[in-house]
């Protein structure tokens, strides 16, 4: 299940897991200036392991990837935009793309599960399996009163980052976003863009997640993450039905009028085909568009993001532009 | 990120004012050799061995992070036994001190088993 193949485009598009590991007595990945005992520790840890994990996984040094290649593993999520400088940066990603774990990150072992929809309980489950045969072979860094120990002391304590993507445009549209931001933040939620801390919100899609990593238990974090996720979902539901009972003819309009453009144009900015697909998106949840297209608006945004357009060949702006509109335009 | 401005700005402000103040011999963390100051201006820390290090100032960090600077989530089943036992230990003490304010004193004197039970493992251990 490839969390924006198989998805159904709904307000809570994908779930996320992250846990932080770091390996006891050698400094973090910031302090470490040669990383390679540290990497082949893990690595063996891994491949070794007695599960069938090793076999599922597949490890990519991203050292000897190509910058394409690394942007699209960042487009689909499955390593962080820290991990694009590749210099002694690796990772093991499973076969069916659901989950990654990246070594010399901030932390040593970043673990990752990501899957369609909300699936935080499924999603947990996976990661702490892993995390347990990982510790078969390893030894974390670990401390009674400050839990798994971090580089950084955000994470520190269960190391546990549990995320959602939400679609919110109506909340968006109608200003009321600030307000969610505000109020999840009073609740130790932090509402930020897509690429995670500092980025900007592209195609009214946001990040969903906990800051709160030390004190509570891991079922108590993600217990809050689904009340609050499931707030906001009512609200953006909310503010859908206003929309349509006061604005009919207005968004539809602005629905099909994204439609349209995708249906038809021969050049598409990046950030214009986002902000049209997440109209798509909109407009086929709730019920304006009836057809049916050929990959979801989701879909469409991974594969006409510049990385995915590119192909490794170094083709011009203009070019890019050209060649995600025929994407989108065959698709959508 | 939010915690680093935090710090960077303090320090940028700290270092207006004052000359950097020269410690003769600042701590330093016998793992990765770096200080507190070194946390500070950084925002991460070297290793795990800062933790303990560093325990003091870290617990306040941790609270104003967290609200909480005691961790009771996970506990890695190779290297934690003794830690799982302890909070057992300290579970089935407040369980006990429950049980006498609730005057329950059936379920205080087996708690109070118990306890004795484990406390006895850990003299023979």
């Amino acid at each position: 299940m490839i969390w924006y193949k198989d998805n159904n485009n709904d307000i809570i598009i994908s779930t996320r897991i992250r846990l932080a590991r770091n390996l006891e007595s050698i400094p973090f990945p910031n302090a470490l200036k040669d990383k390679t005992a540290a990497i082949n520790h893990i690595k063996n840890a891994v491949l070794n392991s007695n599960s069938t994990l090793s076999q599922e996984l597949k490890y990519i040094n991203l050292s000897d990837t190509s910058k394409n290649e690394a942007q699209r593993l960042a487009e689909e999520h499955l390593i962080s935009p820290q991990m694009l400088d590749g210099k002694d940066r690796s990772v093991f990603i499973s076969k069916d793309s659901t989950m990654s774990i990246m070594l010399m990150e901030e932390d040593h072992i970043r673990l990752q599960v990501i899957m369609p929809g909300n699936a935080t309980d499924e999603a947990f489950d996976i990661a702490n399996k892993i995390d347990d045969v990982l510790e078969e072979n390893l030894d974390f860094a670990f401390d009674e009163d400050f839990g798994y120990l971090t580089s950084c002391p955000t994470n520190a304590g269960t190391g546990l980052r549990a995320s959602y993507m939400m679609h919110l445009p109506a909340l968006t549209l109608t200003s009321n976003i600030n307000k969610v931001i505000a109020s999840a933040g009073s609740l130790g939620i932090a509402v930020r863009g897509l690429y995670g801390e500092g980025t900007k919100s592209q195609g009214n899609l946001y990040q969903i997640s906990n800051q709160t990593t030390l004190g509570l238990t891991e079922e108590e974090i993600i217990d809050r993450l689904k009340t609050v996720a499931k707030r906001i979902s009512d609200m953006e539901k909310k503010a859908r039905e206003n929309l349509m009972n006061a604005q009919k003819t207005a968004i539809s309009d602005k629905v099909y009028r994204s439609y349209g453009i995708l249906k038809f144009s021969r050049s598409l900015t990046s950030n214009e085909a986002k902000s049209l697909l997440s109209d798509v998106m909109l407009g086929l949840s709730m019920g304006i568009i009836k057809e049916t297209p050929n990959k979801s608006p989701l879909e469409c945004m991974v594969l006409s993001s510049p990385a995915f357009i590119s192909e490794d060949k170094d083709i011009t702006p203009q070019m890019r532009d050209e060649k995600r509109a025929e994407l989108i335009r065959e698709n959508i | 990120m939010l915690f680093d401005e935090l710090f960077n700005d303090f320090f940028e402000d700290f270092n207006m004012f004052t000359p950097t103040p020269q410690f003769k011999e600042e701590k330093k963390c016998p793992v990765c050799g770096r200080s507190y100051s070194d946390f500070r201006r950084l925002g991460k820390f070297g290793c795990g061995e800062c933790y303990k290090t560093f325990k003091t100032p870290i617990i306040s960090v941790m609270k104003q992070l967290h609200t909480n600077s005691e961790h009771t989530g996970k506990i890695p089943s190779k290297s934690g036994h003794k830690i799982k036992q302890k909070r057992i230990y300290e579970d089935l003490k407040q369980k006990l001190q429950k049980a006498v304010a609730d005057e329950d004193y059936e379920t205080a004197a087996k708690l109070h088993k118990e306890i004795r039970k484990m406390e006895n493992e850990v003299k023979q251990s």
